[in-house]
């Protein structure tokens, strides 16, 4: 089953923490430190991912 | 034999006006670095069977406390041959949902920002590693 991230559009470039059952974005930011820093607070269980640019097809 | 499993995640892909022209997946495995008795929180890392090495970017090398301009400097050619600076680091700790884990090289850049696992340092880490588009997992056997 191919998985969705509810609002995922909204968030090109971004670091970004997922909810445990990474559907939902709880946390973006523009650095991977500020994301840590933003997630320092937090005690539930978080999945980090960067995005890149959604312009366009991507190849590594 | 044992075999973790990664998983398509979703990424819009648009036009320069910011219209979503189509969802595509690509394949990660979710891990954690072990520093010592500390894990850090899961990242995705995209299993990149076209990447020579692992790759990640500078900026998770110094939150994990390494001083990355300290590692031996290559370069890296990607896409359009574009090169870049990376700063090869060894005994890089990683750690998978089973528990599995494995110590790897790895080289970071200031510029990158995507987590690449590739061919040296990771899929040589396996026995077997599956790609299942159509089921949308990968299988990777050690």
């Amino acid at each position: 089953m191919k998985r969705e991230i509810k609002g995922i559009e909204n968030y090109s470039n971004k670091w970004i923490a997922l909810n445990e059952k990474k559907t939902e974005i709880i946390f973006s930011s523009d650095t991977y430190k500020e994301l840590l820093k933003a997630l320092k607070k937090t005690k539930d269980k978080v999945f980090l991912m960067k995005l890149p640019p959604f312009v366009g097809s991507y190849a590594p | 034999m044992p075999v973790l499993k990664g998983e398509y995640l979703p990424f819009p892909v648009t036009d320069k006006d910011g219209r979503l022209l189509e969802m595509v997946y690509r394949p990660h495995i979710w891990f954690m670095f072990k520093i010592g008795h500390r894990l850090t929180k899961p990242i995705a890392g995209l299993i990149d069977s076209g990447a020579d090495r692992n790759l990640f970017p500078a900026q998770i090398g110094e939150q994990l406390g390494i001083n990355v301009k300290r590692g031996r400097p290559h370069i890296t050619t990607g896409i359009g041959n574009h090169q870049i600076t990376t700063f090869r680091h060894s005994g890089i700790d990683l750690l998978f949902d089973s528990g599995h884990h494995f110590q790897t090289e790895v080289d970071f850049s200031y510029e990158i920002e995507t987590l690449l696992l590739g061919g040296i340092g990771f899929f040589d880490k396996f026995k077997k590693v599956t790609f299942q588009k159509k089921a949308e997992i990968v299988e990777l056997e050690y």
